[in-house]
Protein backbone atom coordinates (compact mmCIF):
# COMPACT_ATOMS: atom_id res chain seq x y z
CA UNK A 1 0.00 0.00 0.00
CA UNK A 2 1.71 3.13 -1.03
CA UNK A 3 1.09 6.40 1.36
CA UNK A 4 -1.29 8.04 -0.91
CA UNK A 5 -3.28 5.17 -0.23
CA UNK A 6 -2.45 4.48 3.21
CA UNK A 7 -3.68 8.14 3.90
CA UNK A 8 -7.31 8.02 2.54
CA UNK A 9 -7.90 4.46 4.04
CA UNK A 10 -6.38 5.82 7.55
CA UNK A 11 -8.22 3.75 10.88
CA UNK A 12 -10.06 7.17 12.21
CA UNK A 13 -8.45 5.25 15.93
CA UNK A 14 -5.39 6.98 14.65
CA UNK A 15 -6.87 10.32 14.18
CA UNK A 16 -8.56 9.78 17.60
CA UNK A 17 -5.10 8.97 19.29
CA UNK A 18 -3.68 11.95 17.66
CA UNK A 19 -6.32 14.64 19.34
CA UNK A 20 -6.04 13.29 22.25
CA UNK A 21 -2.29 13.46 22.50
CA UNK A 22 -2.59 17.09 21.36
CA UNK A 23 -5.32 17.90 23.66
CA UNK A 24 -3.66 16.68 26.51
CA UNK A 25 0.13 17.73 25.87
CA UNK A 26 -0.28 21.35 26.50
CA UNK A 27 -2.46 21.27 28.76
CA UNK A 28 0.37 18.86 31.12
CA UNK A 29 3.23 20.91 29.48
CA UNK A 30 1.66 24.76 28.66
CA UNK A 31 3.59 26.23 25.19
CA UNK A 32 2.35 30.07 26.87
CA UNK A 33 1.90 30.87 23.18
CA UNK A 34 0.76 34.35 23.15
CA UNK A 35 -2.91 35.06 22.95
CA UNK A 36 -4.00 38.38 20.66
CA UNK A 37 -6.96 40.41 21.76
CA UNK A 38 -9.95 41.25 18.69
CA UNK A 39 -11.90 44.63 18.60
CA UNK A 40 -14.88 42.76 19.22
CA UNK A 41 -13.65 41.46 22.87
CA UNK A 42 -12.15 44.73 23.76
CA UNK A 43 -15.38 46.69 23.19
CA UNK A 44 -16.70 44.39 26.05
CA UNK A 45 -13.80 44.91 28.37
CA UNK A 46 -14.16 48.79 27.29
CA UNK A 47 -17.36 49.26 27.74
CA UNK A 48 -17.60 47.44 30.78
CA UNK A 49 -14.34 49.67 32.29
CA UNK A 50 -15.67 52.67 31.64
CA UNK A 51 -18.68 52.70 33.87
CA UNK A 52 -18.23 54.13 36.95
CA UNK A 53 -17.38 52.54 39.77
CA UNK A 54 -20.44 50.92 41.99
CA UNK A 55 -22.62 50.42 38.66
CA UNK A 56 -24.99 47.42 38.23
CA UNK A 57 -24.33 45.03 35.76
CA UNK A 58 -27.10 42.19 35.38
CA UNK A 59 -25.07 38.84 33.68
CA UNK A 60 -26.87 36.10 32.41
CA UNK A 61 -24.99 32.79 32.43
CA UNK A 62 -26.93 30.63 29.75
CA UNK A 63 -24.89 27.80 29.75
CA UNK A 64 -25.11 24.24 31.05
CA UNK A 65 -21.43 21.75 31.85
CA UNK A 66 -21.50 21.21 28.23
CA UNK A 67 -20.37 24.35 27.74
CA UNK A 68 -18.37 25.07 30.59
CA UNK A 69 -14.77 24.96 29.14
CA UNK A 70 -16.02 27.71 27.07
CA UNK A 71 -17.98 30.47 28.53
CA UNK A 72 -17.17 29.58 32.82
CA UNK A 73 -13.50 31.22 32.38
CA UNK A 74 -15.31 34.34 30.72
CA UNK A 75 -17.75 34.48 33.59
CA UNK A 76 -14.70 34.41 36.16
CA UNK A 77 -13.43 37.03 34.39
CA UNK A 78 -15.96 39.17 34.22
CA UNK A 79 -17.30 38.96 38.22
CA UNK A 80 -13.50 39.49 38.58
CA UNK A 81 -13.54 42.17 36.49
CA UNK A 82 -17.15 43.51 37.85
CA UNK A 83 -15.91 43.28 41.61
CA UNK A 84 -12.42 44.77 40.87
CA UNK A 85 -15.00 47.82 40.07
CA UNK A 86 -16.80 47.69 42.85
CA UNK A 87 -19.80 46.79 40.40
CA UNK A 88 -22.96 45.62 41.72
CA UNK A 89 -23.98 41.99 39.99
CA UNK A 90 -26.92 40.69 38.89
CA UNK A 91 -26.45 37.38 38.34
CA UNK A 92 -28.92 34.58 36.37
CA UNK A 93 -29.65 31.42 34.41
CA UNK A 94 -32.25 30.87 31.78
CA UNK A 95 -31.01 27.22 31.12
CA UNK A 96 -32.16 24.54 33.86
CA UNK A 97 -28.19 22.74 34.07
CA UNK A 98 -26.40 26.43 35.32
CA UNK A 99 -27.19 27.47 38.67
CA UNK A 100 -24.57 25.21 40.28
CA UNK A 101 -22.23 26.81 37.82
CA UNK A 102 -22.93 29.82 38.84
CA UNK A 103 -23.17 29.28 42.04
CA UNK A 104 -19.69 27.94 41.99
CA UNK A 105 -18.48 31.06 40.29
CA UNK A 106 -19.75 33.71 42.38
CA UNK A 107 -19.10 32.34 45.76
CA UNK A 108 -15.57 31.88 44.62
CA UNK A 109 -14.83 35.03 42.99
CA UNK A 110 -17.19 37.04 45.50
CA UNK A 111 -15.22 35.19 48.93
CA UNK A 112 -12.02 36.49 46.92
CA UNK A 113 -12.98 40.00 46.65
CA UNK A 114 -14.77 40.09 50.18
CA UNK A 115 -17.96 41.16 48.47
CA UNK A 116 -21.46 40.85 50.27
CA UNK A 117 -24.46 38.73 48.84
CA UNK A 118 -27.23 40.47 48.70
CA UNK A 119 -25.10 43.95 49.36
CA UNK A 120 -23.01 43.54 46.48
CA UNK A 121 -24.16 40.55 44.45
CA UNK A 122 -27.17 38.05 43.98
CA UNK A 123 -27.63 35.69 42.05
CA UNK A 124 -31.33 35.35 41.16
CA UNK A 125 -31.37 31.61 40.01
CA UNK A 126 -32.91 29.67 37.45
CA UNK A 127 -36.81 30.03 36.46
CA UNK A 128 -37.78 28.77 32.78
CA UNK A 129 -39.62 30.93 30.69
CA UNK A 130 -37.24 32.57 29.01
CA UNK A 131 -38.91 35.49 26.87
CA UNK A 132 -41.64 35.52 29.75
CA UNK A 133 -38.71 35.69 32.16
CA UNK A 134 -36.68 38.64 30.84
CA UNK A 135 -40.02 40.27 29.96
CA UNK A 136 -40.57 40.43 33.80
CA UNK A 137 -37.39 41.98 34.65
CA UNK A 138 -37.77 44.65 33.08
CA UNK A 139 -40.43 45.30 35.01
CA UNK A 140 -39.46 44.23 38.36
CA UNK A 141 -36.79 42.30 39.09
CA UNK A 142 -38.08 41.09 42.98
CA UNK A 143 -41.51 40.93 41.32
CA UNK A 144 -40.21 38.11 38.62
CA UNK A 145 -37.29 36.53 41.51
CA UNK A 146 -39.29 37.12 45.27
CA UNK A 147 -36.67 34.78 46.36
CA UNK A 148 -32.67 34.45 45.28
CA UNK A 149 -31.36 31.51 45.03
CA UNK A 150 -30.23 30.39 48.59
CA UNK A 151 -34.93 31.39 49.26
CA UNK A 152 -33.94 35.01 50.47
CA UNK A 153 -36.35 36.90 50.11
CA UNK A 154 -35.22 39.95 46.95
CA UNK A 155 -37.13 42.86 48.11
CA UNK A 156 -35.27 43.23 51.25
CA UNK A 157 -32.36 43.45 49.64
CA UNK A 158 -30.07 46.59 50.09
CA UNK A 159 -28.91 45.55 46.44
CA UNK A 160 -32.71 46.48 45.37
CA UNK A 161 -33.22 49.21 47.27
CA UNK A 162 -32.47 51.78 44.55
CA UNK A 163 -32.62 48.84 41.22
CA UNK A 164 -36.26 48.01 40.49
CA UNK A 165 -35.94 46.95 37.14
CA UNK A 166 -33.83 46.30 34.16
CA UNK A 167 -34.14 49.64 33.26
CA UNK A 168 -32.21 50.34 36.08
CA UNK A 169 -28.81 48.40 35.34
CA UNK A 170 -26.39 49.97 33.79
CA UNK A 171 -25.06 47.33 31.56
CA UNK A 172 -26.45 43.71 30.24
CA UNK A 173 -23.99 40.97 29.39
CA UNK A 174 -24.98 37.44 28.33
CA UNK A 175 -23.35 34.20 28.62
CA UNK A 176 -25.10 31.75 26.00
CA UNK A 177 -24.65 28.69 25.01
CA UNK A 178 -27.99 28.78 22.75
CA UNK A 179 -30.28 31.51 21.51
CA UNK A 180 -30.74 33.75 24.99
CA UNK A 181 -28.62 36.47 23.07
CA UNK A 182 -31.78 37.45 20.64
CA UNK A 183 -34.47 36.82 23.37
CA UNK A 184 -31.91 39.80 26.00
CA UNK A 185 -31.25 41.99 22.95
CA UNK A 186 -35.38 41.84 22.22
CA UNK A 187 -37.07 42.40 25.41
CA UNK A 188 -34.73 44.26 27.78
CA UNK A 189 -31.75 45.94 25.88
CA UNK A 190 -33.18 47.66 22.78
CA UNK A 191 -36.57 48.46 24.54
CA UNK A 192 -35.18 49.55 27.79
CA UNK A 193 -32.00 51.17 26.11
CA UNK A 194 -29.44 49.17 28.22
CA UNK A 195 -26.06 48.68 26.57
CA UNK A 196 -25.39 44.76 26.31
CA UNK A 197 -22.78 42.25 25.08
CA UNK A 198 -22.27 38.89 24.99
CA UNK A 199 -20.28 35.92 24.99
CA UNK A 200 -21.13 32.75 23.26
CA UNK A 201 -20.08 29.86 22.10
CA UNK A 202 -17.19 29.53 19.32
CA UNK A 203 -20.00 27.92 16.71
CA UNK A 204 -22.45 30.71 17.64
CA UNK A 205 -20.51 33.65 17.33
CA UNK A 206 -20.32 33.94 13.75
CA UNK A 207 -24.55 34.38 13.99
CA UNK A 208 -24.40 37.31 16.34
CA UNK A 209 -21.99 39.83 13.93
CA UNK A 210 -25.28 41.78 12.32
CA UNK A 211 -26.68 42.67 16.07
CA UNK A 212 -22.46 44.04 16.67
CA UNK A 213 -22.81 45.86 13.69
CA UNK A 214 -25.85 46.96 14.06
CA UNK A 215 -24.63 48.54 17.66
CA UNK A 216 -27.05 46.65 19.58
CA UNK A 217 -24.18 44.63 21.04
CA UNK A 218 -21.41 46.22 22.09
CA UNK A 219 -19.22 43.10 21.46
CA UNK A 220 -18.85 39.38 20.84
CA UNK A 221 -16.53 36.94 22.90
CA UNK A 222 -16.70 33.99 20.72
CA UNK A 223 -15.97 30.17 22.84
CA UNK A 224 -12.40 29.99 24.77
CA UNK A 225 -10.43 32.37 22.39
CA UNK A 226 -13.08 34.97 23.50
CA UNK A 227 -12.65 34.03 27.02
CA UNK A 228 -8.62 34.20 27.07
CA UNK A 229 -9.21 37.19 25.29
CA UNK A 230 -11.13 38.63 28.22
CA UNK A 231 -8.44 36.65 30.71
CA UNK A 232 -5.32 38.43 28.73
CA UNK A 233 -7.13 41.89 29.08
CA UNK A 234 -8.28 42.06 33.11
CA UNK A 235 -5.12 40.11 33.85
CA UNK A 236 -2.88 43.26 31.90
CA UNK A 237 -4.66 46.06 33.35
CA UNK A 238 -5.26 44.53 36.71
CA UNK A 239 -1.92 42.13 37.93
CA UNK A 240 -3.56 41.43 41.43
CA UNK A 241 -6.28 39.36 39.33
CA UNK A 242 -3.79 36.72 38.56
CA UNK A 243 -1.42 37.03 41.47
CA UNK A 244 -4.30 36.76 43.85
CA UNK A 245 -6.72 34.26 42.50
CA UNK A 246 -5.41 32.12 39.91
CA UNK A 247 -8.45 30.25 39.58
CA UNK A 248 -10.31 33.43 38.66
CA UNK A 249 -8.51 34.75 35.85
CA UNK A 250 -6.32 32.82 33.24
CA UNK A 251 -8.47 29.36 33.19
CA UNK A 252 -9.00 29.59 29.05
CA UNK A 253 -5.40 31.23 28.43
CA UNK A 254 -4.26 27.79 29.41
CA UNK A 255 -6.66 25.71 27.08
CA UNK A 256 -5.76 27.92 24.21
CA UNK A 257 -2.40 25.70 23.71
CA UNK A 258 -4.16 22.53 23.28
CA UNK A 259 -7.19 24.49 20.83
CA UNK A 260 -4.19 26.00 18.55
CA UNK A 261 -1.94 22.32 18.75
CA UNK A 262 -5.55 20.54 17.70
CA UNK A 263 -6.61 23.13 15.05
CA UNK A 264 -3.77 22.92 13.27
CA UNK A 265 -3.28 19.29 13.50
CA UNK A 266 -7.29 19.42 11.83
CA UNK A 267 -5.88 21.91 9.13
CA UNK A 268 -2.92 19.88 8.27
CA UNK A 269 -4.78 16.87 7.92
CA UNK A 270 -7.32 18.75 6.08
CA UNK A 271 -4.82 19.74 3.50
CA UNK A 272 -2.92 16.17 3.34
CA UNK A 273 -6.04 14.40 2.74
CA UNK A 274 -6.99 16.70 -0.01
CA UNK A 275 -3.51 16.57 -1.77
CA UNK A 276 -4.06 12.91 -1.44
CA UNK A 277 -7.74 12.89 -2.84
CA UNK A 278 -6.21 14.99 -5.80
CA UNK A 279 -2.83 12.74 -6.37
CA UNK A 280 -5.33 9.93 -5.97
CA UNK A 281 -8.12 10.97 -8.87
CA UNK A 282 -5.19 12.04 -11.05
CA UNK A 283 -3.70 8.25 -11.28
CA UNK A 284 -7.50 6.89 -11.59
CA UNK A 285 -8.06 9.24 -14.93
CA UNK A 286 -4.65 7.90 -16.36
CA UNK A 287 -5.22 4.35 -15.45
CA UNK A 288 -9.00 5.09 -17.31
CA UNK A 289 -7.27 6.77 -20.37
CA UNK A 290 -4.13 3.80 -20.96
CA UNK A 291 -7.55 0.72 -20.19
CA UNK B 1 -67.52 20.23 23.06
CA UNK B 2 -66.01 22.19 19.44
CA UNK B 3 -65.94 25.69 21.14
CA UNK B 4 -63.40 24.40 23.44
CA UNK B 5 -61.66 22.39 20.92
CA UNK B 6 -61.62 25.19 18.36
CA UNK B 7 -62.65 28.54 19.29
CA UNK B 8 -61.61 29.30 22.88
CA UNK B 9 -57.91 28.42 22.14
CA UNK B 10 -58.48 30.90 19.09
CA UNK B 11 -59.59 33.29 21.07
CA UNK B 12 -56.55 32.72 23.68
CA UNK B 13 -54.55 33.46 21.39
CA UNK B 14 -55.91 36.43 20.19
CA UNK B 15 -56.30 38.14 23.11
CA UNK B 16 -52.84 36.92 24.49
CA UNK B 17 -50.96 38.42 21.22
CA UNK B 18 -52.63 41.63 21.34
CA UNK B 19 -52.06 41.91 24.40
CA UNK B 20 -48.31 41.83 23.75
CA UNK B 21 -48.52 44.51 21.04
CA UNK B 22 -50.76 46.80 23.13
CA UNK B 23 -47.73 47.16 25.64
CA UNK B 24 -45.47 48.44 23.13
CA UNK B 25 -47.94 51.10 21.09
CA UNK B 26 -50.29 51.90 24.73
CA UNK B 27 -47.34 52.04 27.23
CA UNK B 28 -49.62 52.77 29.99
CA UNK B 29 -50.38 51.56 33.30
CA UNK B 30 -53.14 49.31 32.71
CA UNK B 31 -51.60 47.78 29.63
CA UNK B 32 -48.11 47.16 31.64
CA UNK B 33 -50.09 45.72 34.53
CA UNK B 34 -51.65 43.37 32.40
CA UNK B 35 -48.61 42.61 30.42
CA UNK B 36 -47.17 41.82 34.26
CA UNK B 37 -49.88 39.37 34.80
CA UNK B 38 -49.78 38.05 31.26
CA UNK B 39 -45.72 36.83 32.18
CA UNK B 40 -46.26 35.65 35.28
CA UNK B 41 -48.98 33.18 33.63
CA UNK B 42 -46.53 32.44 30.68
CA UNK B 43 -43.89 31.23 34.20
CA UNK B 44 -46.71 29.19 35.57
CA UNK B 45 -47.66 27.89 32.47
CA UNK B 46 -43.73 26.98 31.70
CA UNK B 47 -43.22 25.17 34.96
CA UNK B 48 -45.92 22.75 34.51
CA UNK B 49 -44.32 21.83 30.88
CA UNK B 50 -41.82 21.11 32.64
CA UNK B 51 -43.33 18.55 34.66
CA UNK B 52 -44.96 17.17 31.72
CA UNK B 53 -41.89 17.11 30.48
CA UNK B 54 -40.83 14.92 33.56
CA UNK B 55 -43.38 12.45 33.45
CA UNK B 56 -43.12 11.67 29.42
CA UNK B 57 -39.52 10.89 30.46
CA UNK B 58 -40.81 8.84 33.15
CA UNK B 59 -43.23 6.85 31.39
CA UNK B 60 -41.60 6.18 28.27
CA UNK B 61 -38.50 4.84 30.62
CA UNK B 62 -41.21 2.60 32.39
CA UNK B 63 -42.54 1.60 29.07
CA UNK B 64 -39.58 0.76 27.81
CA UNK B 65 -38.31 -1.25 30.72
CA UNK B 66 -41.86 -3.39 30.82
CA UNK B 67 -41.68 -3.96 27.22
CA UNK B 68 -38.28 -5.04 27.63
CA UNK B 69 -37.35 -2.99 24.75
CA UNK B 70 -33.50 -3.19 23.24
CA UNK B 71 -30.95 -1.24 25.87
CA UNK B 72 -33.96 -1.63 28.63
CA UNK B 73 -31.24 -1.92 31.35
CA UNK B 74 -30.54 2.03 30.52
CA UNK B 75 -33.87 2.93 31.16
CA UNK B 76 -32.97 1.73 35.42
CA UNK B 77 -30.10 3.75 34.95
CA UNK B 78 -31.96 6.79 34.22
CA UNK B 79 -34.71 6.36 36.46
CA UNK B 80 -32.42 5.88 39.74
CA UNK B 81 -30.50 8.51 38.77
CA UNK B 82 -33.86 10.88 38.69
CA UNK B 83 -35.17 9.56 41.95
CA UNK B 84 -31.07 10.06 43.59
CA UNK B 85 -30.95 13.97 42.04
CA UNK B 86 -34.44 14.74 43.24
CA UNK B 87 -34.37 13.54 46.61
CA UNK B 88 -31.17 15.25 47.14
CA UNK B 89 -32.14 18.48 45.91
CA UNK B 90 -35.85 18.02 47.75
CA UNK B 91 -35.54 16.37 51.22
CA UNK B 92 -34.93 18.47 54.02
CA UNK B 93 -32.02 17.24 55.55
CA UNK B 94 -28.13 16.97 54.79
CA UNK B 95 -27.39 13.31 53.87
CA UNK B 96 -24.84 10.90 55.78
CA UNK B 97 -21.67 12.59 54.96
CA UNK B 98 -22.52 15.90 53.62
CA UNK B 99 -22.72 18.98 55.25
CA UNK B 100 -25.47 20.73 54.13
CA UNK B 101 -29.20 20.04 52.45
CA UNK B 102 -30.92 20.29 49.52
CA UNK B 103 -29.03 22.25 46.48
CA UNK B 104 -26.29 24.23 49.03
CA UNK B 105 -22.21 23.91 48.38
CA UNK B 106 -21.50 20.51 50.25
CA UNK B 107 -24.80 18.96 49.55
CA UNK B 108 -25.33 15.77 48.16
CA UNK B 109 -26.92 17.65 45.25
CA UNK B 110 -23.95 19.83 44.59
CA UNK B 111 -21.93 17.12 44.61
CA UNK B 112 -23.74 14.88 42.56
CA UNK B 113 -24.07 17.67 40.09
CA UNK B 114 -19.94 18.67 40.05
CA UNK B 115 -18.47 15.37 40.02
CA UNK B 116 -20.95 12.80 37.65
CA UNK B 117 -23.11 15.73 36.01
CA UNK B 118 -20.79 18.12 35.21
CA UNK B 119 -17.91 15.45 33.83
CA UNK B 120 -20.45 13.79 31.89
CA UNK B 121 -22.10 16.42 30.22
CA UNK B 122 -18.74 17.19 29.70
CA UNK B 123 -17.44 14.53 28.04
CA UNK B 124 -20.47 14.02 25.90
CA UNK B 125 -19.37 17.16 24.08
CA UNK B 126 -15.98 16.83 24.00
CA UNK B 127 -16.34 13.48 22.05
CA UNK B 128 -17.61 16.01 19.26
CA UNK B 129 -13.69 17.20 19.09
CA UNK B 130 -12.34 13.55 17.77
CA UNK B 131 -15.31 12.74 15.88
CA UNK B 132 -15.27 16.61 13.98
CA UNK B 133 -11.24 15.79 13.21
CA UNK B 134 -12.02 12.56 11.96
CA UNK B 135 -15.05 13.87 9.98
CA UNK B 136 -12.67 16.89 8.31
CA UNK B 137 -10.13 14.28 7.50
CA UNK B 138 -12.27 12.22 5.68
CA UNK B 139 -15.39 14.36 4.50
CA UNK B 140 -14.08 17.61 3.57
CA UNK B 141 -12.34 17.64 0.17
CA UNK B 142 -12.56 20.40 -2.72
CA UNK B 143 -15.12 18.91 -5.05
CA UNK B 144 -15.94 22.01 -6.39
CA UNK B 145 -15.67 25.56 -6.55
CA UNK B 146 -18.34 25.95 -3.35
CA UNK B 147 -16.58 23.31 -1.62
CA UNK B 148 -13.42 25.16 -2.05
CA UNK B 149 -14.29 28.11 -0.86
CA UNK B 150 -16.30 26.75 2.20
CA UNK B 151 -12.60 24.75 3.06
CA UNK B 152 -10.49 27.94 2.35
CA UNK B 153 -12.92 29.87 4.77
CA UNK B 154 -12.89 27.19 7.14
CA UNK B 155 -8.79 27.00 7.43
CA UNK B 156 -8.15 30.31 7.51
CA UNK B 157 -11.22 30.75 10.81
CA UNK B 158 -9.43 27.57 12.13
CA UNK B 159 -6.02 29.13 12.18
CA UNK B 160 -6.72 32.75 12.73
CA UNK B 161 -8.39 32.56 15.90
CA UNK B 162 -6.44 30.60 17.80
CA UNK B 163 -2.68 31.81 19.26
CA UNK B 164 -0.83 29.81 16.38
CA UNK B 165 -2.50 32.10 13.79
CA UNK B 166 -1.13 35.07 15.07
CA UNK B 167 2.48 33.36 15.21
CA UNK B 168 2.19 32.35 12.15
CA UNK B 169 1.05 35.84 10.80
CA UNK B 170 4.09 37.85 12.35
CA UNK B 171 6.40 35.55 11.14
CA UNK B 172 5.16 36.54 7.82
CA UNK B 173 7.27 39.67 5.75
CA UNK B 174 5.44 42.69 6.70
CA UNK B 175 5.01 45.93 4.45
CA UNK B 176 3.29 48.90 4.92
CA UNK B 177 0.72 50.71 3.40
CA UNK B 178 0.12 54.67 4.12
CA UNK B 179 0.55 54.58 7.92
CA UNK B 180 -0.96 50.57 8.32
CA UNK B 181 1.62 47.47 8.68
CA UNK B 182 0.30 44.89 6.92
CA UNK B 183 1.75 40.66 6.98
CA UNK B 184 1.83 39.41 3.49
CA UNK B 185 0.06 36.45 5.86
CA UNK B 186 -2.18 38.05 8.25
CA UNK B 187 -5.21 35.54 9.51
CA UNK B 188 -6.47 38.17 12.14
CA UNK B 189 -7.27 40.59 9.44
CA UNK B 190 -8.91 37.98 7.59
CA UNK B 191 -10.67 36.03 10.12
CA UNK B 192 -12.29 39.51 10.68
CA UNK B 193 -13.04 40.63 7.20
CA UNK B 194 -14.77 36.69 6.71
CA UNK B 195 -16.80 37.45 10.00
CA UNK B 196 -17.48 41.36 9.19
CA UNK B 197 -18.16 40.94 5.59
CA UNK B 198 -19.93 37.26 4.03
CA UNK B 199 -20.84 36.24 7.42
CA UNK B 200 -22.33 38.71 8.41
CA UNK B 201 -24.32 39.67 4.96
CA UNK B 202 -25.63 35.97 4.95
CA UNK B 203 -26.71 36.06 8.47
CA UNK B 204 -28.04 39.31 8.25
CA UNK B 205 -30.19 37.98 5.05
CA UNK B 206 -31.01 34.68 6.49
CA UNK B 207 -32.35 36.81 9.85
CA UNK B 208 -34.58 39.23 7.70
CA UNK B 209 -35.92 36.61 6.52
CA UNK B 210 -36.90 34.32 9.69
CA UNK B 211 -38.40 37.52 11.36
CA UNK B 212 -40.39 38.49 8.19
CA UNK B 213 -41.67 34.96 8.32
CA UNK B 214 -42.04 35.05 12.01
CA UNK B 215 -44.22 38.25 11.96
CA UNK B 216 -46.25 36.87 9.31
CA UNK B 217 -47.15 33.28 11.12
CA UNK B 218 -47.91 35.73 14.43
CA UNK B 219 -50.13 37.71 12.40
CA UNK B 220 -51.67 34.33 10.56
CA UNK B 221 -51.71 32.75 14.67
CA UNK B 222 -53.44 36.12 16.09
CA UNK B 223 -56.07 36.48 13.56
CA UNK B 224 -56.89 32.34 13.64
CA UNK B 225 -56.08 31.49 10.20
CA UNK B 226 -52.68 29.20 11.04
CA UNK B 227 -54.31 26.40 13.87
CA UNK B 228 -51.88 23.61 13.23
CA UNK B 229 -51.08 24.01 16.50
CA UNK B 230 -53.76 23.05 17.95
CA UNK B 231 -53.49 19.80 16.13
CA UNK B 232 -55.49 18.22 13.63
CA UNK B 233 -53.32 18.91 10.72
CA UNK B 234 -55.85 21.85 9.36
Amino acid sequence: MDFVTLILNLDRKIIFACVAVLVAWPLIWPLSMPVGTTPEVRSIFSAVDALPNGSDIMIAADYDPSSKPELQPFLYSMLAHCFEKDHKVHILTLWPGGPALVQQAVEEVSKQYGKTNGTDWCFLGYKPGNAAVVGGLTNSITGTYPTDFYNRPTANMPIYQRVQSVKDCDYIVDIAAGATVEVWIAFASAPENVPMSAACTAVSAAGYYPYYQAGQLDGISGGMKGSAEYDVLLMDKYPNVQGGAPRVAGNAVKGMDAQSAVHLFIVLSIILANICYFIANKRQREERRTA
Amino acid sequence: MIFLKRQLPIIIAFVAGIMMWIRYYIPSEVSTNLVDGYLEWVRIIVGFAAILGILSLLQHHMLKIRMKRPGFAFSYVTIAAFIMMTAAGFLPFAFPGFAEKNMETGSLFNWLYEYTFIPMQATMFSVLAFFIASAAFRAFRARSMEATLLLVAAIIMMVGRVPIGDLISNATPAFMIGQNEYHLIDFEEWTGWLLNVPNAAAKRGILLGVYLSQIAISIRIIFGIERTYMGGGD
